[in-house]
């Protein structure tokens, strides 16, 4: 069986590469075999500091760089992605499960699903509690909804019960998850989600 | 040339081709930033480009992917392909956009494009960006002279757009550069003769080339 390939998008400094720092640790608990790969607008930096945390063997972490179209490389042409997951699939047939972060973007940036079957879109309390109002593509159509940095709500003057009121008001029945990367709360019911939907290992 | 491989053509030159290659600049980007390269030089080194590396390089090189009436056939001109490069990271980058152009053709069922994804799979082929793609010109039925025509006008685009990308050029522009360096185009794209084997000389992208820690945007 293939590894289930799954996206983070989200707009700039949301918190995806924090995400996955909390995540891996729960997932190896679980004894999911991860890969990650990211697509970093400038620098490799993301995927250097998933090498250094250690947390996976660092060939199990490879960067794409998205040709200043952080948007491109996951939606309108994907290719790259798509071979870099083969790559890592052949390298590692026991993988269960490809992370696959997108450069930072803004809210319409959405994943195509020639490239994952599943994908979160995380967006963070700092950058606005009117955020999921806006109704943009990403948070509407990604499979989770995940609002991050929940810890510092009351110091943004969001009301974050009723920023994820709104959420669940533009998403309908789709799931919204609001977690804190820092504090580590409710990232056990992110890998639920997953587990529920996409890996089956 | 008729309606339908007109329209091919259209689709194969379609700058929304998934197959990867808006991440490349082949060098542009760091030229820029080493400031080897000014904004006003753009269409100079376009056209140095085309005749030095599209011309002796790529052309001769899809030609014979084109020609190729065999996978074996194909594989040993890839082979010969990738023993004129000239860096290794040049040879690498040329590989991943072949496995990324195999991609999108296999999914989209090109004439031969499985084959030649299992055969790179199994280390058969090496899978160098323009044998495939003159390959997969071949299966779509372009004629040699059109899918050559198609190439150096996607060659010029892509460098162009990753110019448009970094910065340096306005969209209007990069279309009043590529329609005064079409008749070169034209004139380049002529069919080499049979056997002729990569002969490029662009020194300043080659060097640029072996240095891609210094690209940050684009994947060279
Ligand atoms: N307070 C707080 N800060 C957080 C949380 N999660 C992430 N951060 C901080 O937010 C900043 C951005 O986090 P990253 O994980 O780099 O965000 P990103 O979405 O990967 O950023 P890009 O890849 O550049 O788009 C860092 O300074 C993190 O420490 C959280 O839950 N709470
Ligand atoms: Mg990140």
């Amino acid at each position: 069986m293939t590894a289930a390939r799954v996206g983070i998008g989200g707009p700039v400094g949301c918190g995806k590469t924090a995400l996955i720092e909390q995540l891996l640790p729960e997932l190896a608990r679980l004894g999911i075999e991860t890969a990650v790969i990211t697509n970093d607008l400038v620098t490799d930096e993301d995927a250097e500091r998933l090498r250094k945390g250690g947390q996976l063997p660092a060939n199990r972490i490879l960067a794409v760089q998205a040709g200043a179209c952080p948007h491109t490389v996951i939606r309108e042409d994907p290719t790259l992605n798509m071979a870099a997951a083969d790559r890592l699939e052949a390298e590692f047939p026991e993988l269960d499960l490809i992370l696959i972060e997108s450069g930072g973007d803004n809210l319409a940036s959405t994943f195509s699903l020639d490239l994952v079957d599943w994908w979160m879109f995380v967006i963070d309390v700092a950058g606005g509690g009117d955020i999921p109002r806006k109704n943009g593509p990403g948070v509407l159509q990604c499979d989770l909804l995940v609002i991050n940095k929940s810890d510092i709500a009351p110091h943004v003057d969001v009301d974050l019960d009723q920023m994820i009121a709104d959420a669940k008001q533009v998403r309908g029945p789709k799931p919204v998850l609001a977690v804190s990367c820092r504090e580590r709360s409710r990232i056990a019911d992110i890998v639920s989600q997953l587990r529920r939907d996409v890996i089956f290992a | 040339m008729k309606g339908a491989e007109f329209i091919t053509a259209l689709q194969m030159a379609d700058s929304a081709f998934p197959a990867g290659v808006f991440a490349y600049s082949w060098g542009l980007e760091t030229l820029l930033s080493d400031g080897q390269l000014g904004r006003r030089e753009l269409e100079t080194f376009a056209e140095a480009e085309l005749h030095g590396r599209w011309h002796g390089v790529e052309r001769p090189s899809l030609a014979g992917g084109w020609r190729a009436d065999t996978l074996r056939a194909l594989s040993d001109w890839d082979a010969t392909v990738d023993v004129s490069m000239w860096s290794e990271s040049q040879r690498q980058h040329s590989k991943e956009a072949g496995a990324a152009t195999l991609i999108a053709a296999v999914r989209l069922g090109i004439t031969g494009a499985r084959e030649m994804r299992d055969a790179v799979r199994d280390g058969q082929l090496i899978g160098h960006l323009p044998c495939i793609t003159g390959a997969l010109y071949r299966g779509v039925d372009l004629s040699l002279e059109t899918a050559l025509l198609v190439s150096a006008q996607g060659f010029l685009r892509g460098l162009l757009s990753a110019a448009l990308r970094l910065g340096q050029v306005g969209a209007l522009e990069t279309h009043a550069i590529a329609a005064r360096l079409a008749p070169t185009v034209v004139q380049l794209a002529a069919p080499p003769a049979l056997g002729s084997l990569p002969t490029g000389f662009s020194p300043m992208t080659d060097i640029a080339l072996m240095r891609p820690t210094a690209a940050r945007l684009f994947i060279n």
